[in-house]
């Protein structure tokens, strides 16, 4: 039966080809679109699964209090230092702790291999029991070995092939510059999915300053403990010993992927589009289906009489239904291969797609549950027409039908017009954020990163600033110890004059001479610094330290100074060591605010003191003039490198940098964008397959009005009119939706745009523009006919 | 074989009501050829329609072969219908989408009958009205006289006990309306019921008995000898 069924359908649907091809593309679209989101989510979903004792291990960290959540991902903002470690050790719940320690930071360790200078990234000391929570295997030489004593190092495999050339180096040694290490163990390389970066592993050194020694750190704790309670105990026990008030967080290890940057909300984002997708492309089947039903009327007829149940019949068209979805699959198929890559590209993820495994399966339940449900009423619909009524020629178009197909076309064109909105607005925002006044240069200016501060802010070496300085092109250079794009770095204690009783949490980098004028920060009052003066940070005879700083506009009100020309000159005390009579700064300079970082994230009042830094990375930054980016990075390099000994210096231009802050931004920007392209196609798709069976049902009607003299525009709007005001309902339906999630949105920004009703006009307009000129097509066809021609036909 | 005891039927809309069976009394015995005649809209096609059980009376009594279907659900009629009524349209109502042997083995698949039975019945039945040749064409295929033999032979594949005609060659010329009225008399001699809906005068002398309906009664009811017509 079954097979006959199908059959039939096949002819069916072959007979009404153009019907045939729309529901087929629309659903392709959106079976992809949910296939490619299945994909990407099953993809992060996965992250870390694979790892031993995953129920019971946490990650810990600590954060400045004000700094905000304790984040996911292995970046620095989510580690502990040695004291925490040694405090979590103490805790009855604890089983077990396992740390990573950065060793190589930003631009990597500069090391040498065979006379060949080489950067060495993601090396971490690794306490010994690392294989208790990642799963590691080793296929060469022993990597407990490798991390019970100083002088070894373990490579992942293609490290050891980048680096040396071969698998399994074992015995081979890596020069650095304070000596050198032998290849002890070579491990697998870690899958896409996990966390985990490292490509090098060496031994924990455990003499190192407690205090100043972080790492990323992993604990196993014994059932059922209290999470929050030993985060709270651990917290207390820290902040009792360190003078800054720290914030401990444990997350579980199978939720920092997902926890990291905005991939929870891109997979939300994601999934929330890939749904309204398929939902238009369902609708589309259900109201073409319908539509189309009065041509399968007398068949329903006529199997009824021949004593066909209506079970029978409503399987024969749900049979129908999931062939469609099932040839929409394999084109799905098709279309998910051809657009993985670039997906890929913008989720950031590196999805695969393997139609054998669980995608297969994936793909089958999603057919079947879309052709079974968008089947469902089109077939429930078909199959109630009474036999006797068509047999006997009667058949009564339902009201109902036409109800539903007009009330899912106007929640197709509420999904468009939202998407529409929205897409504006992620767009405007973003471009508001690239437009920002940060308050420094993002052009002409580059970065040379990955420095030693040790050197830089010795005084004794200015002499690369200044070989910099005269490279043709530059106009200016100064030491930096944060990057501009990456947020201010150090917070600690500032006392400020009028309140000498209040600790106040600023923000602060270390600079050198001219910094304001390299930086291009605007000068409000004061100067910038300059080796004319002392500013230099050095200590007095009296043992205590001082330094000139130059203050923003934020912190002379947060001071309660009523100007800025008040505070230059004003001395304030810094925090240092839990001390706050050790450290005295002049005010020499007020700047107006900048923004380092991305704005999404709370800033203090800034400072920038000159010469004292205690970053563990240095940067140097560069004002060009009007010059060959390509030969001033080149002079650049051999400069860095005769002074500091650095080989290819990392040398980037600020302007990229800052793009690179709003790249997540960027991503669901182009997500939206091309679901929202879909949709309105999609919605179009729908419409024109709506307005082909009214026109048709009214073809007669536009004859008779053609003789009575009706012009043809007269007869286009006519027949568009019924459409345009159900797309018009839409848009205003849709007004609040719209402004409810893009509101949401935006509210992760400390910096946004405000909602203008000019852009939901515009949507309105648009969708308006684009339902007409659907809808016109066919009409103007229809209205070209020759009414002769309709007319005697009936 | 079929009893109508003050059988009605109503059409209501919002605003109107219509009676287009008013209580009508009417038996037919097994191996009659009836010929139900009246002018449009005098409730011929609503009897068809209640005799074929498409459609249920809103009073009155139906007993079809000694059962009271009258209150029977639609599902119950369905399994009733598949089992002894075969029907002949006008308009053949051929599925377009199905060859002339899909179009015939329908309703023996809606039987159940199994597919080596399906495939022997459909030949067999085929071959009787030389369409054979035409098994694998589809309706579009095949001219009106044609279409209106497959039409025959699938409410005929069924061997029913009831075979209900409405204004069969309606839609055909001369020639092949005759065939048609011979195959329907060739039914019938052969014991099958027949009942016919027909404006046709020439058709109706076919039948052995003509029911008169008007205004949703039955205005004469006269069994007459039919007429044999020569050829």
């Amino acid at each position: 039966m079954i097979r006959s069924y199908i059959t039939a359908g096949l002819r069916a649907l072959l007979r009404h080809r153009m019907h045939f091809a729309l529901n087929v593309c629309g659903l392709a679209i959106g079976l992809a679109a949910t296939l490619l989101v299945t994909a990407y989510v099953q993809f992060e979903l996965s992250f870390d699964r694979f790892q031993p004792n995953l129920a019971s291990t946490y990650r810990l960290a600590q954060v400045h209090n004000d700094a905000g959540e304790i984040t996911g991902g292995l970046t620095a903002t989510n580690r502990i230092s040695l004291t925490g470690q040694q405090i979590a050790k103490t805790m009855p719940e604890v089983k077990s702790l396992f740390s990573l320690f950065p060793l190589s930071r930003g631009a990597g360790i500069q090391i040498e291999v065979d006379g060949a200078h080489l950067r060495l990234n993601n090396l971490y000391a690794a306490t010994p029991n690392i294989r208790d929570f990642v799963k590691l295997d080793v296929i060469a030489g022993d990597l407990d070995a490798a991390l019970a004593s100083p002088g070894k190092i373990a490579l992942s495999r293609s490290e050891a092939i980048r680096l040396l050339g071969e698998p399994a180096p074992i015995g081979k040694p890596i020069k650095y510059r304070n000596g050198a290490m032998t290849v002890t163990a070579v491990f697998e390389d870690l899958p896409n999915n996990t966390h985990y970066d490292f490509t090098s592993l060496a031994y924990v050194n455990p003499n190192r300053n407690p205090d100043e020694f972080w790492g990323n750190t992993y604990v196993e704790l014994a059932q059922d403990s209290d999470i929050a309670a030993l985060a709270a105990r651990i917290r207390t026990q820290i902040n009792a010993r360190s003078p800054q008030p720290w914030n401990v967080g444990l997350l579980p290890v199978k939720d920092i992927h997902i926890k990291t940057g905005n991939n929870e909300q891109t997979i939300a984002i994601c999934i929330a589009l890939s749904l309204l997708l398929l939902g238009i492309a369902s609708f589309n089947f259900i109201n073409m289906s319908t539509a189309q039903a009065a041509q399968r009327a007398k068949e329903v007829g006529v199997r009824k009489a021949l004593g066909a149940s209506k079970s029978q019949l409503v399987t024969q068209f749900l049979v129908e239904s999931v062939l469609v979805a099932t040839i929409a699959a394999v084109m799905a198929a098709v279309i998910v291969q051809f657009s993985l890559p670039w997906f890929a590209d913008i989720v950031g993820s590196k999805i695969q797609v393997n139609y054998l495994g669980v995608m297969g399966l994936d793909l089958i339940a999603i057919t079947l549950v879309v052709g079974v449900l968008a089947g469902l009423y089109p077939a429930l619909f078909v199959s109630a027409f009474s036999a006797k009524r068509v047999l006997s020629g009667d058949l009564q178009r339902g009201t109902t039908a036409i109800a539903v197909r007009k009330t899912l076309l106007v929640v197709q064109s509420i999904f468009s017009v939202c998407l529409i909105i929205a897409t504006i607005v992620v767009f405007q925002q973003i471009r508001y954020l690239s437009d920002l006044p940060v308050g420094y240069a993002k052009t002409s200016r580059l970065e040379i990163r990955g420095l030693n501060p040790d050197v830089i802010f010795d005084q004794k070496n200015s002499g690369v600033v200044d070989e910099l300085k005269r490279i043709d092109g530059v106009v200016n250079a100064a030491p930096f110890d944060r990057s501009l794009t990456e947020g201010s770095g150090g917070v600690l204690d500032i006392i400020y004059p009028h309140s000498p009783d209040t600790k106040n949490a600023a923000g602060f980098s270390a600079t050198g001479y001219g910094f304001i004028e390299t930086v291009g920060l605007k000068l409000v009052a004061g100067r910038d610094f300059s080796p004319a003066y002392g500013d230099w940070h050095h200590k007095t005879e009296q043992g205590l330290e001082t330094a000139s700083i130059i203050i923003t506009e934020s912190m002379v009100r947060s001071a309660g100074i009523a100007t800025p020309e008040e505070a230059v000159g004003q001395v304030f005390r810094l925090g240092i060591d839990g001390r706050t009579d050790v450290f005295n700064v002049t005010v020499v300079g007020v700047v107006a605010d900048i923004k380092m970082g991305s704005v999404k994230v709370k800033q203090y009042p800034l400072f920038f003191i000159c010469g004292y830094s205690w970053s563990p990375e240095s940067t140097l930054v560069l004002q060009i003039a009007d010059a060959d980016i390509g030969r001033v990075r080149g002079e650049a390099t051999a400069i860095v490198k005769k002074h500091l000994g650095v080989e290819n210096a990392d040398i980037r231009l600020v302007e990229d940098n800052y793009d690179a802050i709003y790249r997540y931004e960027h991503r669901q920007a182009e997500l939206v964008l091309v679901f929202s392209v879909l949709a309105i196609f999609l919605t179009c798709i729908g419409l024109f397959g709506l307005a082909a069976y009214s026109t048709q049902r009214r073809s007669k009607e536009v004859a008779i009005r053609k003789v009575l003299g009706a012009s043809r525009m007269a007869l286009v709007n006519l027949l568009a009119g019924e459409y345009l005001l159900l797309v018009g309902f839409s848009s205003v339906a849709a007004f609040p939706i719209a402004f409810f999630f893009t509101s949401e949105w935006l509210s992760n920004f400390n910096e946004r745009i405000g909602q203008s009703p000019l852009v939901y006009l515009a949507a309105a307009i648009l969708i308006l523009v684009i339902a007409w000129a659907t809808v016109s097509v066919l009409a103007l066809r229809a209205a070209s006919l020759r009414p002769s021609l309709t007319l005697r036909h009936d | 074989m079929i009893q109508l005891k003050q059988l009605s039927r109503v059409f209501r809309t919002d605003e109107v009501e219509t009676t287009a069976l008013d209580k009508i009394d009417l038996n037919v015995e097994e191996g009659e050829f009836v010929a139900v005649m009246g002018p449009s809209g005098c409730g011929k096609s609503t009897l068809l329609s209640i005799l074929g059980m498409l459609d249920s009376p809103s009073g009155g009594e139906y007993r079809f072969a000694g059962e009271d279907i009258s209150s029977y659900s639609e599902k119950r009629l369905a399994d009733v219908r598949k089992r002894s009524v075969g029907f002949v349209f006008q308009s053949f109502n051929l599925v377009d989408d199905l060859t002339v042997a899909e179009n015939v083995e329908l309703p023996l698949q809606y039987q159940g009958v199994p597919k080596a039975e399906r495939s022997e019945r459909v030949r067999e039945i085929l071959a009787r009205f030389q369409i054979d040749g035409r098994s694998g064409h589809l309706p579009q295929q095949l001219s009106g006289g044609q279409q209106q033999r497959v039409a025959v032979a699938r409410a005929l594949v069924i061997k029913p006990r009831l075979v209900l005609a409405d204004e069969p060659t309606g839609n055909l010329d001369s020639k092949n309306g005759e065939d048609v009225m011979e195959m329907l008399t060739a039914l019938n001699n052969a014991g099958t019921t027949v009942i016919m809906v027909t404006h046709s005068e020439h058709d109706a002398r076919y039948a052995k008995r003509i029911v008169r309906l008007f205004d949703g009664r039955i205005a004469s009811d006269k069994s007459e000898a039919p007429v044999r017509l020569a050829g």
